[in-house]
This record gives C-alpha cells, sequence and structure tokens, in this order.
C-alpha cells in the first residue's frame, strides 16, 4: 500500500498517510506511528528512497524525510499487484461458486 | 506553546532502541516533524493547543508498539553492535562526560571553544607526561634517554596537541558551516577535507622538528616514518566529516528538532 501511494509522486510520512486515508474512503484508519517502520524497512530493501527535504523549502519547523519509490520498487509493486488479482480472482471464484 | 511533550513522547519511542546514534537522530527527526503536523492539522479542528498536543500523541498509537516497530526496522547487525553491554556502560559514561567537557557551548564563539578544548587538553597531556616522567625516574636509577631529550619530547608533544586543539575545532566549525550553508559547495567540503590531512602532515613535521633541536646530528624522520604520516593523515578527513555532522545533530537535538520552531 505504502509503495503505491508512492507511485503517482514523492511524499512525507504524513502525506503518505493522507494519501493511504483518502484512498480507503474513510474505511482505512491507521495507527499513524505504524507508518514509519514499514517506511524504514522499504528503504532498507531499497524499494523507496529517503531524501530530507532542504532548508531552502522556507518552511518552519521540524525538515521532512521525502520518500520516492526506486525502480526495484516499482517492479516490487507491479509483481504484487500481481499477486494480488491473482489472489482475489482466486478467491472470487471460490466464494462465488459457493454462493 | 512548548513542546517539551513531544519531545517526551520521541525520547520514550526512540532512546532505548539499539541502533546507531544518526539512525536514531533520523527517527526522531522523522517523528517530530510528523507530530508537528498532526498537531496544525488537530489545531485546525479545535484551538485548544494542548488538547490538539494530546490529540497528536494519540494519533501515533502506543508508544511500547511504535519503539518495537522501530527496533525491528533497524537491520540485525546494528542491533547487535549497539547491544548495551554492562561493563560498556562505565565507558559510555565516560564518553558522555568527555564529549561535554570538550563540545562547544551554546552561545560559546569558535575561538573561545578552541582555547577552552586547548588549555584542557594540554593541561590533561602535561600531568600525565609528568607522572610518566616521575614514576619511570623512581623505578629505574638512570633513565634510558638524556634529561634534555626527555623534555624535548615532553614539549613537543605538548606543542603538537595544542596546535592540533585549536585547529580543529576551528577547522571542524568551519566544514559545519559548509555543510549547514544553502548555497553548498562540494569543492569547499572537499578542500576542508583534504585540509584537515595537511593539518596531520604539519603536525607530525612539526613534532619531529622540535626533538631534532635537541639532536641536529640524527635524521629522526626516516624514510619508513613518511607511510606512517599519510596513513595517520587519512583519518583526519572522515573524522572531521563525522565531527561535523555530530555537531550539527547536536545543534537540531538542542532545537528539540525544530519542533518549538513549528509552535
Amino acid at each position: 500500500m505504502v509503495l503505491a501511494s508512492l507511485e503517482r509522486s514523492e511524499a512525507h510520512g504524513f502525506e503518505v498517510l493522507r494519501r493511504l486515508e483518502d484512498l480507503g474512503c474513510g474505511s482505512l484508519t491507521l495507527k499513524e506511528g505504524t507508518l514509519y517502520p514499514v517506511l524504514y524497512r522499504l528503504e532498507e530493501a531499497g524499494l523507496i528512497r529517503g531524501e530530507w527535504e532542504g532548508d531552502s523549502e522556507g518552511r518552519r519547523g521540524p525538515r521532512r524525510r521525502i520518500y520516492r519509490l526506486t525502480e526495484k520498487g516499482r517492479r516490487e509493486l507491479a509483481q504484487r499487484r500481481e499477486d494480488w488479482s491473482h489472489f482475489v480472482s482466486v478467491v472470487g471464484r471460490i466464494l462465488g461458486a459457493q454462493a | 506553546m512548548n513542546l517539551q511533550l513531544f519531545i517526551d513522547c520521541i525520547e520514550q519511542a526512540v532512546s532505548l532502541i539499539r541502533a546507531s546514534g544518526t539512525r536514531k537522530d533520523r527517527m526522531r527527526e522523522e517523528l517530530a516533524a510528523h507530530l508537528a503536523a498532526s498537531w496544525e492539522e488537530e489545531r485546525r479542528r479545535d484551538d485548544d493547543a494542548p488538547a490538539a498536543a494530546q490529540r497528536a500523541i494519540g494519533r501515533l498509537g502506543d508508544l511500547g508498539e511504535l519503539s518495537r516497530g522501530l527496533q525491528e526496522s533497524v537491520p540485525r547487525l546494528e542491533q547487535w553492535l549497539f547491544t548495551p553491554l554492562p561493563f560498556m556502560r562505565h565507558i559510555d559514561a565516560m564518553d558522555r562526560a568527555l564529549g561535554r567537557a570538550l563540545s562547544r557551548r551554546d552561545p560559546e564563539i569558535p575561538w573561545r571553544h578552541a582555547a577552552r578544548v586547548t588549555l584542557r587538553m594540554t593541561s590533561a597531556i602535561a600531568v600525565t607526561e609528568v607522572i610518566v616522567i616521575l614514576v619511570t625516574t623512581s623505578i629505574q636509577a638512570r633513565p634510558h634517554s638524556p634529561w634534555p631529550t626527555i623534555l624535548l619530547w615532553a614539549i613537543a608533544s605538548l606543542v603538537v596537541t595544542a596546535a592540533g586543539c585549536i585547529i580543529f575545532p576551528l577547522l571542524s566549525e568551519a566544514m559545519t558551516r559548509a555543510l549547514q550553508s544553502p548555497n553548498r559547495s562540494r569543492l569547499r567540503e572537499a578542500l576542508y577535507l583534504a585540509l584537515s590531512s595537511i593539518v596531520v602532515i604539519g603536525l607530525g613535521l612539526g613534532f619531529v622538528l622540535i626533538v631534532s633541536l635537541g639532536n641536529p646530528q640524527d635524521i629522526l624522520f626516516s624514510r619508513s616514518d613518511w607511510p606512517r604520516l599519510l596513513v595517520a593523515s587519512l583519518f583526519a578527513p572522515p573524522t572531521l566529516g563525522f565531527a561535523a555532522r555530530d555537531s550539527i545533530a547536536r545543534q537540531r537535538g538542542r532545537s528539540g528538532w525544530g519542533i518549538n520552531s513549528s509552535s
């Protein structure tokens, strides 16, 4: 989900959460702290890359870390989408047959 | 509003994590940015700032769970390397005390800081030298080297320490400013790093020059000493880079990672 939220454009952690919640249309409520371990693991795996935003942004307050999808991350996202489609179609067939 | 509440919450989640200081600082700063953004959002809903701060913290979820999640995101090797050992506690405490004694205090100007470091380090070395000389002379009836040579070595080490202690804090300050500058220049940073190596070579040569004063006939600096000095000089650039980055992290830590400026 995090990879998909970064597919459109780069984002900082808070923005990633906003995107996930918007895409979930209110059905998805996350404990916000759970996002950061996920971001760090994805970065460690080379699927996303984070960089501190520059001081030239003119913002007050703490610096934000901006994440973007890497090529490896794009391939992984495509693979996971394929796996998910397969899973949904299999489960859909099973549930459809029972109905 | 004083956002110490946020800093306490971040420390509760991060301080006990087994990871490098750099990684933990990154977690702190990112959580600080997140809390500041949540707080802004909560304040737009309701102008009661303290209540908004509490809600922003609540949105993070259970802090123990967050801490465990962050710990699991640290690579295994790093977790292992930063596992606190019982006997390391005293070494860490000594390291922190030394850091406090030698690091720059907030309103202190760079020259004053360099002078303070120089005074402390040369005093410590002078005291050590006196103790070593007294112990050695009490054990041996006659020292291996004549007294003028011993004194010259002692003076040379003090002069070189003093020069190094003056130059390196100033160089570290210049490097810190270069890294923080809005118009960062890689060339300038590379020059400072190269300069640190040159300074080490200069200090080594200075030491030999002073010691040679008492022994002008002998060649004290043999050809095989050059590679040693060059290898020693290679340690200076990474040390300078690390010191400058550490200084920036400490500055950001002292300002609560920028949280207080967001209020």
